[in-house]
């Protein structure tokens, strides 16, 4: 995938010249570079996901019951993976109780 | 200007530059840096940002600033009751005095030339004089009272001259819009006012009338931190009136950053009362115990709570133990309260957390946030989105910029 990003972004840089003098790139390679720039944040996500440190931070945030959208995390947008959250409810007595499923 | 870059390109950095420097020059480089990027092609681009670019906003709704009015106030009647308890303490000295005198007079008739030649003074006026000096059992005499009374009202009347100058030379200096000269003269009252409260405390003491100084302290804790709070309620009331125009994560932002803001200011409420409070304890108990001058000189200098309570040394009795007790009790008491309003903050826009998971979720994002792989992925996301956008123009300078960001 990098070898033919890599190879996109020469051809690319080849076509520089021309569309400073007005022309316009064809729909079929503004396709591929958006195709490509998705697919190469995909895998970035996935190896973040694999990053020892972060795969560590996610089960430390599950153990408090939270889940990864809560954490800054979810804002990258491909971390959906459920977790339990807890509940706290209010007891008779007026105590207030965590509840982790 | 450099000649490579046209005269378009050269306005936009010029305009750049006044707001950014230091993007500016990175845009020069990059545009001039020969082979590595391509020239921007910046005709389509406008020079300025004007209200037309700006037109899809909707426009904020800003309270103007409430400016503080307690100081003023105060600070005149600080100055009335001085002055009225002087006139009063005239009135009441010349009363004694000319009764101590019209005694006197009968007296000497009856009392022979020798014994006041041999200076026996007996008379009635000596005993007033006697009378002036004893102490009560709080350890103050009339004497000490009133002395003080007459110079707490001279260093009164001398602020109020320089302020009421300093008012007059700023309001005369010109310059300055009617906010920021009210700011201006609400500051100079605030400070004012501040120490002719210390003053007037000071007074207080020295009469033994403690729970009247703390009463004086409590108003001026109250009055030199109205302005932060006015400007904290403004802050709150401008977010409520505009609260549609924020991001669910800016609305959790802004309620914690409150909420630190008002605990700040919760602090150093308590911090200034556990001062004045103990200092006037302090007095209290030099003065019941009959200690010396220079002690209680060192108490009312003090600027900390720990300074007072050195300066007092074996006279400030276990008060120290109290004040640690009551201030480890408050900070708690404000701890809790803030941490209920951290809750609620997160409540109010549907997610709640206990304190626990609050507390662990921020430590959690901080360091999360400072992870080699997240930053590479964050700054990814940026590149990525700027690729698409300008995909999106669907013009040949968008193409341009789309592979400057996609080489990125």
């Amino acid at each position: 995938m990098i070898q033919g990003s890599q190879s996109l972004a020469d051809s690319l840089k080849a076509k520089v010249a021309k569309l400073a003098k007005g022309e316009q790139l064809s729909p079929t390679l503004r396709t591929q570079m958006r195709e490509a720039v998705e697919k190469m944040y995909a895998k970035q996500v996935e190896a973040l996901q694999k990053d020892p440190y972060i795969a560590a931070k996610t089960k430390e945030a599950e153990l408090y019951g939270l889940t990864t959208q809560d954490t800054i995390l979810g804002e990258l947008g491909a971390f959906t993976k459920p977790t339990t959250k807890a509940q706290i409810i209010t007891a008779p007595d007026g105590k207030q109780i965590e509840i982790i499923d | 200007m450099n000649p490579t870059i046209d005269t378009k390109a050269q306005t936009f950095l010029q305009n750049m530059a006044v707001s950014n420097p230091g993007a500016a020059s990175a845009t020069l480089k990059r545009l001039t840096s020969g082979n590595s990027y391509a020239p921007m092609d910046l005709s389509n681009v406008e020079s300025t940002i004007n209200t037309a670019t700006l037109g899809q906003n909707q426009p904020m709704r800003l309270a103007t600033i409430p400016t503080s009015t307690t100081a003023a106030g105060f600070g005149a009647e600080l100055t009335g009751n001085i002055n009225a308890e002087v006139q009063q303490a005239d009135a009441l000295q010349a009363q004694t005095d000319a009764k101590a005198s019209e005694a006197e007079k009968s007296l000497n008739k009856s009392t022979s030339a020798l014994s006041k030649f041999l200076g026996i003074k007996e008379g009635a006026s000596s005993v007033a004089d006697q009378a002036y000096k004893e102490t009560n059992e709080a350890g103050i005499s009339v004497d000490t009272a009133g002395k003080k009374l007459k110079d707490v009202n001279n260093r009164i009347n001398a602020i109020d001259i320089g302020t009421n100058e300093q008012i007059k030379r700023l309001e005369g200096a010109g310059g300055l819009t009617t906010g920021q000269l009210q700011n201006q003269i609400g500051a100079i009252q605030r400070k004012s006012s501040s120490q002719k409260a210390d003053l007037y405390i000071e007074k207080l003491m020295a009469q033994g009338d403690y729970d009247s100084a703390k009463g004086i302290a409590d108003r001026k804790i109250d009055m030199v931190l109205e302005q932060q709070e006015n400007d904290y309620a403004k802050l709150k009331f401008d977010y409520e009136e505009n609260k549609d125009l924020f991001s669910k994560a800016e609305q959790r932002a802004f309620e914690l950053a409150q909420n630190d803001r008002e605990y700040e200011l919760s602090t150093e409420r308590d911090r200034l009362k556990t001062f004045e409070n103990t200092k006037i304890d302090l007095q209290r108990s030099a003065n019941e115990q009959g200690a010396p001058q220079y002690i209680k000189d060192a108490i009312s200098r003090a600027t900390t709570t720990d300074e007072a309570i050195k300066a007092a040394g074996v006279f400030g009795g276990d008060i120290l133990a109290q004040e640690v007790k009551k201030s480890a009790l408050a900070t708690d008491r404000l701890q809790r309260a803030k941490i209920q309003s951290d809750i609620d903050a997160n409540a109010g826009i549907g997610v709640q957390y206990t304190p626990k998971q609050l507390t662990a979720l921020t430590k959690l994002n901080q360091d999360v946030s400072k992870n080699a792989t997240y930053t590479k992925t964050t700054s990814m996301r940026n590149y990525g989105d700027n690729v698409l956008a300008s995909l999106d123009l669907g013009s040949g300078v968008g193409d341009i910029s789309a592979i400057n960001q996609f080489q990125n």
